[in-house]
């Protein structure tokens, strides 16, 4: 009897565990993830690839109004930080389960700059694949669900509470095709020379280790 | 297989209802074929170095008690520590030393011979195997006791090998005797209603702490570490305490779900930590600190050595140099553990001095005083001592120290945003307050002397808790890596 009891209780905290996680990871995907999450939320006809310079630098909204009808929607930005994305096997890979194969007038907008042919220097190919593990494109498997408990439960780092906080004023725009905006700001003079003394520390702390270094040469 | 996996959530709860299930005969192979599954599920291939360690230590164990001929008793002895320290220094140690001899080759030139060693025998590419520290030491500890006739040699194969891998400690301890742990495997286990509440309780605990705290503390210390010339003194300050309590908490979390899920399969293992963050001086910090591997070092080295002719201060010295070499191999580990036996060797050096100074300064509401200001000193010394754990390498050990009296700027926090940060804090001054009370083994008091509704709204709160404050990263234990 007591067993039996025991393994109820058990049960059901095991059960609202389960029911608790799922519900929260439900309603941080209504709000905001992260800034890839709208990348893995759907199934594209159109594609823009490459590092953060195409993450950050081309709207898939502005260019489907640019060329209105003539290419196959819907667009979406899937480049990433040059970490993640460098040009290989796994990004090919993401890229096919990316694509709405039923489409054939899709615009692929593909940007290169050295950093998509970055790996880490005195790495062999090895351990360059091995680093490539820990990208969120090799972690997925599921490209296209929203919401996609997978991406949250391999790629958030951070904790589900912030889905119940509004949202933190940022200077990104987070767009569900993908694009990443950073809102131009007007910043007060206090603020404008805040951020000057701040990179002239910077700058200072970067010259006394190039001086080090010197001195040590 | 990570504890803090969904692999495990699913993995664990099988073999706690299979265990039950089965008849008594039956539960040893259950649980060896779980152990060996459990690690087999990390990396396949180093299953066959657990059992090859297995094998011949059980046959070492027999052989030394079937002979009495002295020399070849201690012959058995030597090529067990002789394989269990040979496989550690291959696969743990080759890289640091062959890095070292090169380092030195260099100096005098020769550069191309040290680059051909290199390639040709692959140092680089040893990987190194999850636990193989924490399982050698089990296995040389059973061979040295059967050696020293404190214990008989296990006759079951099977008994022996769940010895070496049962899967609640096999990756990070605590490092079990044979003669706790072996004799507990015979015992028919009846379904322990209260024990398994214990369990069950202990293993949330852990989960909390290792999701909840320390990988919290450790969002912040990984960035300090991780570039410490990009941070102000009073950041870097903050970075040294927070991972000191990462660490503890990590480790801890670790062993409390280790002791609560053999305590849900009927087990007792041992107490790894004793609430080590109220030790009022070093001596004690070091008793309650990862008590498994200081009795170890205690029970093998420090005794050993005690008979010889050294000075105390020097076996010291030896202990704690072996044990920041048994934490990792690099320098910074070195340092780490000899920094500590120097603070040790203080401690213990001035006791009578500090003792005559404050008889004589005779003021009896100092010495409270006196006794909160050696806390406060220990803690420093321990916590400053783990930059060198911490840091990579040495050099950005030496780097992290070099800007950690910087005060140009007066930042402290770094993370994404000001709430998180004061949550941190918040976590860690409530698990504090718990480990004052408490402590991680009797955690489950606090729970199950209250009344039956004041329990369940714990038990929701917690739930809560976890699953909202948690870090959404597997983030590995530290001391996997040893």
């Amino acid at each position: 009897m007591q067993i039996k009891s025991l393994i109820l209780k058990i049960s059901f905290l095991a059960s609202l565990l389960v029911i608790c996680y799922f519900g929260f990871v439900y309603n941080i995907t209504q709000g905001h993830v992260d800034r890839n999450y709208y990348k893995f939320t759907y199934k594209a006809s159109s594609l823009i690839l490459g590092i953060s310079r195409a993450h950050d630098g081309i709207s898939p909204a502005i260019i489907e109004q640019e060329l209105n009808n003539s290419i196959q929607k819907p667009m979406l930005n899937f480049a990433f930080e040059k970490t993640q994305s460098s040009y290989g096997a796994v990004y090919l890979n993401a890229i096919k389960h990316k694509i709405d194969t039923t489409s054939n007038s899709g615009l692929f907008i593909l940007s290169v700059s050295p950093g998509n042919f970055l790996i880490t220097k005195g790495l062999k190919d090895s351990a360059n694949i091995e680093l490539d593990k820990n990208t969120i494109l090799r972690k997925m498997t599921n490209f296209n669900s929203h919401p996609n408990y997978e991406y949250v439960r391999k790629c958030y780092d951070g904790s589900l509470y912030r889905g119940l906080l509004k949202p933190q004023k940022m200077f990104v725009n987070i767009h569900p095709d993908g694009w990443l905006e950073f809102k131009s700001r007007k910043l007060s003079k206090e603020k404008q020379d805040a951020i000057k003394e701040h990179w002239m520390k910077l700058t200072n702390n970067g010259y006394r280790q190039v001086d080090k270094y010197q001195k040590k040469i | 297989m990570l504890f803090n996996s969904f692999d495990f959530l699913f993995f664990f709860p099988l073999v706690v209802i299979l265990y039950y299930v089965l008849a008594h005969k039956y539960r040893a192979y259950l649980l060896l074929i779980a152990s060996y599954f459990f690690y087999f599920y990390w990396e396949p291939s180093l299953v066959l170095l657990l059992f090859a360690s297995t094998v011949i230590d059980y046959y070492v164990g027999i052989k030394i008690h079937n002979t009495n001929n002295q020399k070849k008793r201690k012959l058995f002895l030597y090529f067990s520590i002789l394989v269990n320290l040979g496989m550690l220094f291959y696969f743990k140690y080759l890289g640091f030393f062959a890095e070292t001899s090169f380092a030195i080759l260099d100096f005098f030139g020769i550069e191309h011979a040290t680059e051909t060693v290199s390639q040709t025998y692959n140092i680089k590419k040893i990987l190194l195997p999850v636990g193989i520290s924490f399982y050698t030491f089990q296995t040389m500890s059973y061979s040295i006791d059967v050696y020293r006739k404190l214990i008989k040699p296990e006759r079951s194969f099977v008994k022996y090998a769940l010895y070496v891998s049962f899967f609640p400690q096999l990756v990070a301890g605590p490092i079990e005797r044979a003669n706790r742990l072996i004799p507990q495997f015979y015992k028919k286990i009846e379904i322990n209603i209260p024990a398994i509440k214990q369990g069950v309780i202990m293993m949330a605990w852990g989960f909390f702490l290792k999701l909840v705290v320390a990988d919290r503390l450790g969002i912040y210390a990984d960035a300090v570490f991780a570039n410490p010339k990009n941070y102000g003194g009073p950041t870097l300050i903050l970075g040294v305490y927070f991972f000191s309590f990462q660490l503890y908490y990590d480790f801890s979390a670790y062993t409390t779900i280790a002791i609560g899920a053999a305590k849900i399969l009927g087990f007792n293992l041992m107490q790894n930590f004793n609430r080590p963050m109220v030790a009022k001086n070093m001596v004690s910090l070091w008793q309650r600190w990862h008590i498994s591997l200081l009795k170890w070092l205690r029970d093998y080295m420090l005794i050993p050595l005690s008979k010889t002719k050294l000075s105390r201060y020097w076996i010291i010295l030896i202990v704690f140099f072996s044990m920041g070499l048994w934490h990792g191999a690099g320098w910074n580990f070195i340092v780490w553990g000899l920094l500590n036996g120097v603070f040790l060797i203080f401690e213990v050096g001035t006791k009578k001095h500090r003792k005559y100074l404050i008889n004589k300064i005779n003021i009896p509401f100092l010495f409270p005083v006196f006794e909160f200001s050696w806390r406060i000193i220990w803690y420093h010394s321990l916590a400053f001592s783990l930059i060198f754990f911490r840091s990579p390498s040495f050099d950005i050990a030496l780097e992290y120290l070099d800007n950690l009296f910087v005060f140009d700027n007066l930042q402290f926090n770094i993370l994404k945003y000001s709430y998180e940060f004061y949550l941190t804090i918040g976590l860690l001054i409530f698990v504090q307050i718990i480990h004052y009370y408490k402590g991680n083994d009797k955690v489950y008091e606090l729970i199950t002397k209250r009344t039956q509704p004041l329990r369940w709204a714990m038990y929701i709160l917690f739930i809560f808790g976890i699953v909202l404050f948690s870090i959404n990263r597997q983030n590995n234990f530290i001391y996997f890596q040893f």
